[in-house]
C-alpha cells in the first residue's frame, strides 16, 4: 500500500488480536500510541486508569504494556485534557486521545503559546456527548433499575444508552427520553456542533465502519502531516493494519454527523430562547449564589492568564456590586473564545449554569464574526488591531 | 407560594427618578478630545454639567474594567472619545478601541443595558462645537432613559 | 524539538481536609525527574458527596499542601532514625507520668485508622482520646444521637422546609448547591441569623445568644430539615434547644449537624464510649498542673482557640507531643514533634458530616502508612499490643456495623447516649459584658480558611449599609476596630452587606475578638492630612 498522506480516509485496526477484540472498535488508537512509544516518537502516552465502571483517571505512562492495558474511552469521563497537558509546561512530549472540545482547547492554548504543538500528538475521538458520572450512576439505579456495582460497560448506539451488566444482559433506554428529565448528556454536549475532531492529528471513530469490519475497525481521517507520520509508523512497525475506507462508510459517517448536528441545532434554539423581561435581573439571579471560588477560571481550557489574570486582580471581595467584576471580565474575555466545553458548569459548587451564560455572550459575537475558536487557526478577534484582519 | 416569598426578598432595588440627575463618566484622549473639550470651554459653548471627564493618554487605554466599574459604581452613562481614525497619536490606538468597543457593546446589549448608555465618538482637537453637541445630546438621551439599572439607592 | 524531561505521576483519590463536608478530590502528584514534585487538583466527578465540585479552599488545596507538608519523600522508604528518635522520646514522656496526667487529643483531622490506633494507645495508657469538637458541652453526650449525622445531603434536596443556622456560602460552601436544588424543587428555606442570604426565602433575625423558644418562626415539623453545626465555638444552649424543640422522636424533623474537621464525625463515633474532657477542661488542667503530658494528633489547639493566650498555656505543659502531617503553629512549641505524611497520601477512611464512610486510595503500589505505623511504634514502646492495619480496618468496620466500605451507601448506625465531663455552657466573652464604650457586636463566620489558619483575601469585615452611614464610614476607606478593653486596635476594610445593624462579621481570626461573640467599638479610620 502507498504511504499514508494528509486527507486519507482509512479503516484500521490493531494487529494484536486481544487488543482488537477488547478495544471495542478495533484498537487502532491503542496501536498507534503503542507504536509511537516503541519507536520513540513520543516519550509518554496518557492512558486511563480505571477504578470502576464509573470512574477512571488519566495518567501518564512510558510503558507500551500500560498502553495495551489501558481502559479505552468512556462516555462518563469528562476529563479536561487541555488543563492536564498544561501541567507539563511543555517539558514532556505526550501523545493523547482527545474529545473535539479538548482539542479546541488545546488549539486555543497553542495560539496563546502555553502548549507547544511540536510536543504533543493528538488522536481526536468522535464524540456524540458525555455524561456526568455521578448522574449516570443514579440513572442506572433509578431508571435502569440495575445495581451500579453490576455494570460491566456502557455504549451509545443509535440514540440509545446501553448498559451491559456482568450477567451479560443489555439494558437500554433512549437518550432523548433520559434527557427530558435531564438524565442524559450534559447540556452543552446537547448543543455542541463539533462531533468529529477534525482539528486533531488523526480524527478517529466508529462511525462509518460497516460490514464485517463493524466493531473490529476504526474509521480514521488523517488531518495533519504529523498524523500521517504516526499512522504510517504504526503500519511500518506492524502494530496496525489499514484499508481504504469504502465510500459508503464515509457517506454514513457524514450522515451520522449530520443527524447529530441537526439535533444540536434544535437544542441550541431551545436553550438560547430570547430572555423575556429584565435581562440584567435574570443574569444577576443566575449569579447570586456565586461564592467566588474561582474554579470556573481554573478549569477553563481557553484561559491562559494564570493567577495574575485581570478577572482575579480586579475582583475585590469587599465590593458589593450586583454582578461582580470577576464575572463581567470573564464574560467579555470568553465572548470570542468560549468553546462551550462545559467544564465550568461541571465544577461550579453553586451549580450555576455557567457554560450557558458564557455562550449567551459568545453566540452573537462568534456568529457575526464567523469565528469558531479552536477550529480555525486565526488569531482570536479580541487580540486584533482591526477586525477586518480576521478575513 | 415559595415564588411569592422569593419576590419579597432578593430583588434588585431600582432607583426612583425623583430627584435624580444623570451621572456620566467621559473618557477623553489627551491629544484630540481633551483638547476639544478645552476648545469648547474656551469658546464658552453651553454644555450640560452632568459629565465627569477623565483624561487618558489614548482612547485605547480605556479598558472594559473601567467601563464596567463606572457602571457598577452607579454611572448612568459612559462616553469614550478619541482622535479620528488615522489621526491617532499612537498610530492605531483608536482602531484597537474600536475592536474593544464592539465586544463590550455586544455584551452590554446581552445584559439588557440600553444602547445609549455607552457611546464612542471621534472628536478632534479643533472640534469644540462637536464636543459640546455630543455632551448635550447624550445627556439628554440618558436623562430620557432614567437611572441605570446597575445604580444602587445608596449612590448619591 | 526542544529538550524534554522525564515525568512520572501519582494520583491520590482523597478527601478535602478543609471541613467536615467530605468533598472527594483527586490530587495529582507530578514528578519531573530530578525536581520537586508538582501538586495539582483534579475534580473527582464520580464522588457522591460533591460530584467533583470544590469551594475556594478546595481549589487552593495544592497550595495548602505544598506550604504545610513535611518533605514527603522521606516517608516512602519507611520510618527513619529521626522518626524513631521522636517516637522514643514520646514514649518515655508518656511512661513517666500517671495516666490521669495524660491528655490525648485528636479532633478528627486524620483517618479513622490513625484515630483508632490512637484510641488503642489510649487504652494501653488507660486514658481516653479527647475529640474536643464532638464533646464541647456537658449535654452533648445525650444529644449525640442527633448530632452525628442523621440526614444525607441528597435528602436536603427533597425537603419541603429547610431551617438554616449556618451561612452555607461561607462555612460549608458545598451545601449551597444542595439548597439550590431544594429551592428549585419548591422547598422553603428559612435562615435564622443576622444576614440576608440570597438562597433563603425568609430571613429570621436571630441573635447568636437568643433563645429559640422566643423565635416564633422556628416551628419544625416532619417535613423539616434543620441544618446547624457543632464547632468548638458553638453555643451549647442553641444546640440543645434545637433538639428539644424539634424533638425528632415526636415530630420526625430531621437534623443535620455539620462539623469543622474532615473526620470529626468519625472520630466522635469511634471515641464515643470514653469519658472525655472538653477543650476548656484540658486547658484548665494544664494551668492547674494536673495535666503533665499533652499529646495532639493532627490537632492544633492554637488554631482551634480564638484566644492567642492559649499558646502560653500550652508552653506550661511538661511535655507537649505533637504528631502532625502539616506544619502548624503548635508544631513550633512542641517538645516532641512526630512528622507524618501529608493527608492526601494517607490510606484509610474518613466519615463526613452525613456519616458517609469515604475511602482514600492512591495509584501507588505500596501505600504509605507512616502516621499509622508511628502510633503503633509508640504503643509498642509503652508496652501495649499494636494491631495491624488490616485488623484496625476490621475493627472500624464493626464499629460502624458494616462489612465493607461503600461510599455510595450511608450505614445505619445505632447510637447510644453517653457521659461527658461537666463544663459550664456559657459562651466565652472577651471583655466584661456591659462595656459602655462599645457600639457593635463582632461575630465570627467560621470557614475552612479559619480552621486551618490559611491566608485568603478575607481580611475584611462585613457591615450593613445603614450602619455604615450611622457611624460615618467613608467609601473606599477603612474602619478602626477596638476591643472593649481598648487594648487592641486593628484597621480593616469593610464590605457593605445586607444584614442586621450594629453587628460586624468577619471570616478571619481577628486579634481584638477572643470569643465567638465579642463587644467591640468601630469608628472610621482618621484621615491623615498630607504634609
Amino acid at each position: 500500500m502507498t504511504k499514508v498522506k494528509v486527507g486519507d480516509r482509512l479503516i484500521g485496526w490493531s494487529t494484536n488480536e486481544e487488543v482488537r477484540s477488547n478495544g471495542g472498535s478495533g484498537g487502532l488508537v491503542t496501536a498507534v500510541f503503542a507504536a509511537a512509544l516503541e519507536k520513540g516518537l513520543v516519550d509518554n502516552v496518557v492512558v486511563l486508569e480505571k477504578a470502576n465502571q464509573f470512574e477512571a483517571v488519566p495518567i501518564i505512562t512510558d510503558s507500551v504494556e500500560d498502553v495495551f492495558n489501558s481502559a479505552g474511552s468512556m462516555h462518563m469521563l469528562i476529563s479536561n485534557q487541555t488543563k492536564y497537558l498544561q501541567q507539563f509546561k511543555n517539558e514532556a512530549s505526550i501523545a493523547l486521545a482527545v474529545k473535539p472540545c479538548d482539542m479546541r482547547g488545546i488549539r486555543e492554548q497553542q495560539k496563546r503559546n502555553t502548549i507547544d504543538s511540536d510536543k504533543i500528538f493528538t488522536v481526536g475521538l468522535n464524540c456524540g456527548g458525555t455524561m456526568a458520572p455521578f448522574k449516570i450512576r443514579e440513572v442506572v439505579e433509578s431508571v435502569y433499575e440495575v445495581d451500579p456495582d453490576q455494570v460491566k460497560g456502557e455504549e451509545i448506539e443509535k440514540g440509545k444508552l446501553i448498559i451491559e451488566t456482568f450477567d451479560g444482559e443489555h439494558h437500554s433506554h433512549s437518550i432523548d427520553d433520559l434527557e427530558v428529565d435531564d438524565h442524559g448528556r450534559r447540556e452543552n454536549c446537547r448543543y455542541c456542533t463539533v462531533k468529529i475532531a477534525t482539528n486533531s492529528d488523526l480524527a478517529c471513530g466508529n462511525w462509518g465502519v460497516i460490514g464485517e469490519l463493524s466493531g473490529r475497525g476504526t474509521y480514521v481521517e488523517v488531518m495533519t502531516e504529523k498524523g500521517a507520520e504516526f499512522l504510517q509508523n504504526a503500519i511500518d512497525m506492524k502494530f496496525a493494519e489499514v484499508v481504504e475506507a469504502p465510500e459508503k462508510g464515509t457517506e454514513i459517517r457524514g450522515k451520522v454527523n449530520g443527524v447529530m448536528l441537526k439535533m444540536a441545532a434544535n437544542t441550541h434554539k431551545e436553550v438560547f430562547k430570547p430572555i423575556e423581561g429584565d435581562k440584567l435581573e435574570d443574569l444577576r439571579k443566575e449569579l447570586e449564589n456565586c461564592i467566588h471560588c474561582g474554579a470556573c477560571k481554573e478549569v477553563c481550557p481557553v484561559c491562559a492568564c494564570g493567577v495574575d489574570a485581570k478577572c482575579n486582580k480586579y475582583y475585590d471581595p469587599t465590593d458589593d456590586y450586583d454582578i461582580s467584576l470577576y464575572h463581567l471580565i470573564r464574560f467579555l474575555h470568553l465572548s470570542d473564545s468560549c468553546i462551550g466545553c462545559g467544564q465550568c458548569t461541571d465544577v461550579c459548587p453553586a451549580d450555576i449554569p455557567l457554560t450557558r451564560l458564557y455562550r449567551r455572550f459568545a453566540n452573537p459575537v462568534q456568529e457575526e464574526l464567523d469565528y469558531m475558536p479552536g477550529m480555525d487557526d486565526r488569531t482570536p478577534p479580541f487580540f486584533l488591531t482591526k477586525l477586518e484582519e480576521l478575513e | 407560594m415559595t415564588a411569592e416569598i422569593e419576590c419579597e426578598q432578593n430583588k434588585r432595588v431600582s432607583v426612583s427618578r425623583e430627584g435624580w440627575t444623570p451621572k456620566i463618566v467621559m473618557f477623553c484622549c489627551n491629544w484630540c478630545s481633551y483638547a476639544g473639550a478645552d476648545g469648547a470651554g474656551v469658546a464658552r459653548l453651553q454644555q450640560e454639567t452632568n459629565v465627569r471627564v477623565i483624561r487618558v493618554m489614548c482612547s485605547s487605554r480605556v479598558d472594559a474594567v473601567h467601563i464596567y466599574t463606572a457602571f457598577l459604581e452607579g454611572a448612568d452613562g459612559v462616553l469614550i472619545t478619541g482622535c479620528h481614525l488615522g489621526d491617532c497619536h499612537y498610530v492605531n490606538g483608536n482602531e484597537k478601541t474600536l475592536v474593544k468597543y464592539k465586544f463590550i457593546k455586544s455584551m452590554l446589549d446581552e445584559m439588557g443595558i440600553e444602547d445609549e448608555r455607552l457611546q464612542l465618538q471621534w472628536i478632534s482637537a479643533s472640534e469644540g462645537q462637536q464636543y459640546a453637541a455630543f455632551v448635550n445630546e447624550m445627556t439628554e438621551k440618558i436623562r430620557k432613559l432614567g437611572p441605570s439599572p446597575f445604580r444602587k439607592p445608596e449612590v448619591i | 524539538m526542544t529538550k524534554t524531561i522525564k515525568f512520572s505521576e501519582n494520583v491520590y483519590t482523597t478527601v478535602c481536609p478543609g471541613c467536615g463536608f467530605g468533598c472527594g478530590v483527586y490530587l495529582r502528584e507530578l514528578m519531573p525527574e530530578g525536581e520537586n514534585h508538582i501538586l495539582n487538583i483534579d475534580y473527582r466527578k464520580p464522588s457522591p458527596v460533591n460530584e467533583g465540585k470544590l469551594c475556594r479552599f478546595g481549589v487552593k488545596l495544592p497550595e495548602y499542601f505544598e506550604q504545610t507538608e513535611y518533605n514527603s519523600d522521606s516517608f516512602e522508604t519507611g520510618l527513619n532514625e529521626k522518626h524513631m528518635e521522636a517516637i522514643k522520646k514520646a514514649a518515655d514522656a508518656l511512661k513517666g507520668v500517671k495516666s490521669s496526667e495524660i491528655a490525648l487529643v485528636s479532633a478528627g483531622n486524620t483517618t479513622n485508622e490513625e484515630h483508632m490506633a490512637f484510641i488503642n494507645l489510649g487504652k494501653t495508657l488507660n486514658t481516653p482520646v479527647n475529640t474536643c469538637v464532638n464533646h464541647v458541652y456537658k449535654d452533648i453526650g445525650k444529644l449525640h444521637v442527633y448530632t452525628s449525622g442523621n440526614v444525607s445531603y441528597s435528602e436536603i434536596e427533597n425537603a419541603k422546609k429547610i431551617y438554616l443556622f449556618v451561612n452555607p456560602y461561607v462555612s460549608y460552601p458545598l451545601l449551597t448547591r444542595r439548597l439550590v436544588h431544594a429551592k428549585r424543587k419548591g422547598a422553603e428555606i428559612v435562615y435564622f441569623g443576622l444576614k440576608k442570604l440570597p438562597i433563603a426565602c425568609k430571613n429570621v433575625k436571630t441573635k447568636p445568644c437568643e433563645s429559640l423558644y422566643e423565635v416564633d418562626e422556628f416551628k419544625p415539623d416532619s417535613e423539616t430539615v434543620i441544618i446547624s453545626d457543632i464547632t468548638p465555638y458553638t453555643n451549647s444552649k442553641r444546640i440543645s434547644e434545637i433538639v428539644e424543640i424539634a424533638n425528632p422522636e415526636k415530630t420526625e424533623a430531621k437534623l443535620l449537624f455539620m462539623k469543622p474537621f474532615v473526620n470529626s464525625t468519625g472520630a466522635g463515633h469511634l471515641s464515643r464510649h470514653s469519658k472525655q474532657k472538653t477543650i476548656q477542661n484540658i486547658i484548665k488542667g494544664i494551668e492547674d498542673g494536673t495535666i503533665r503530658v499533652l499529646f495532639c494528633l493532627d490537632t492544633d489547639i492554637i488554631n482551634m482557640c480564638l484566644n492567642p493566650e492559649v499558646e502560653n498555656v500550652l508552653k506550661k505543659v511538661e511535655t507537649l507531643i505533637v504528631m502532625s502531617s502539616t506544619i502548624t503553629p503548635i508544631c513550633e512549641i512542641a517538645d516532641v514533634l512526630i512528622e507524618t505524611e501529608p493527608f492526601y497520601k494517607k490510606e484509610g477512611t474518613v466519615v463526613n458530616s452525613e456519616r458517609r464512610i469515604i475511602p482514600m486510595s492512591s495509584t501507588l503500589d505500596n501505600p504509605i502508612r507512616a502516621g499509622f505505623n508511628q502510633i503503633n511504634e509508640i504503643i509498642k514502646a509503652v508496652g501495649g499490643n499494636a494491631k495491624s492495619f488490616e485488623d484496625t480496618k476490621e475493627e472500624i468496620l464493626s464499629e460502624f456495623g458494616i462489612e465493607k466500605v461503600d461510599e455510595f451507601k450511608i450505614p445505619e448506625v445505632s447510637i447510644k447516649k453517653y457521659d461527658v465531663e461537666k463544663v459550664s455552657d456559657k459562651l466565652e466573652v472577651c471583655c466584661p459584658a456591659d462595656e459602655p464604650d462599645t457600639n457593635a457586636k463582632f461575630i465570627y463566620e467560621l470557614n475552612p480558611f479559619m480552621w486551618h489558619n490559611r491566608k485568603d483575601e478575607n481580611d475584611y469585615i462585613e457591615i450593613s449599609p445603614e450602619f455604615i452611614s450611622e457611624i460615618k464610614l467613608i467609601k473606599g476607606h477603612t474602619a478602626d476596630i477596638n476591643c472593649a478593653c481598648k487594648s487592641i486596635n486593628k484597621t480593616l476594610r469593610y464590605k457593605p452587606t445586607d444584614m442586621e445593624n450594629g453587628y460586624i462579621f468577619s471570616q478571619k481570626k481577628q486579634p481584638f475578638a477572643k470569643a465567638p461573640v465579642a463587644k467591640v467599638n468601630i469608628k472610621p479610620t482618621p484621615l491623615v492630612k498630607k504634609q
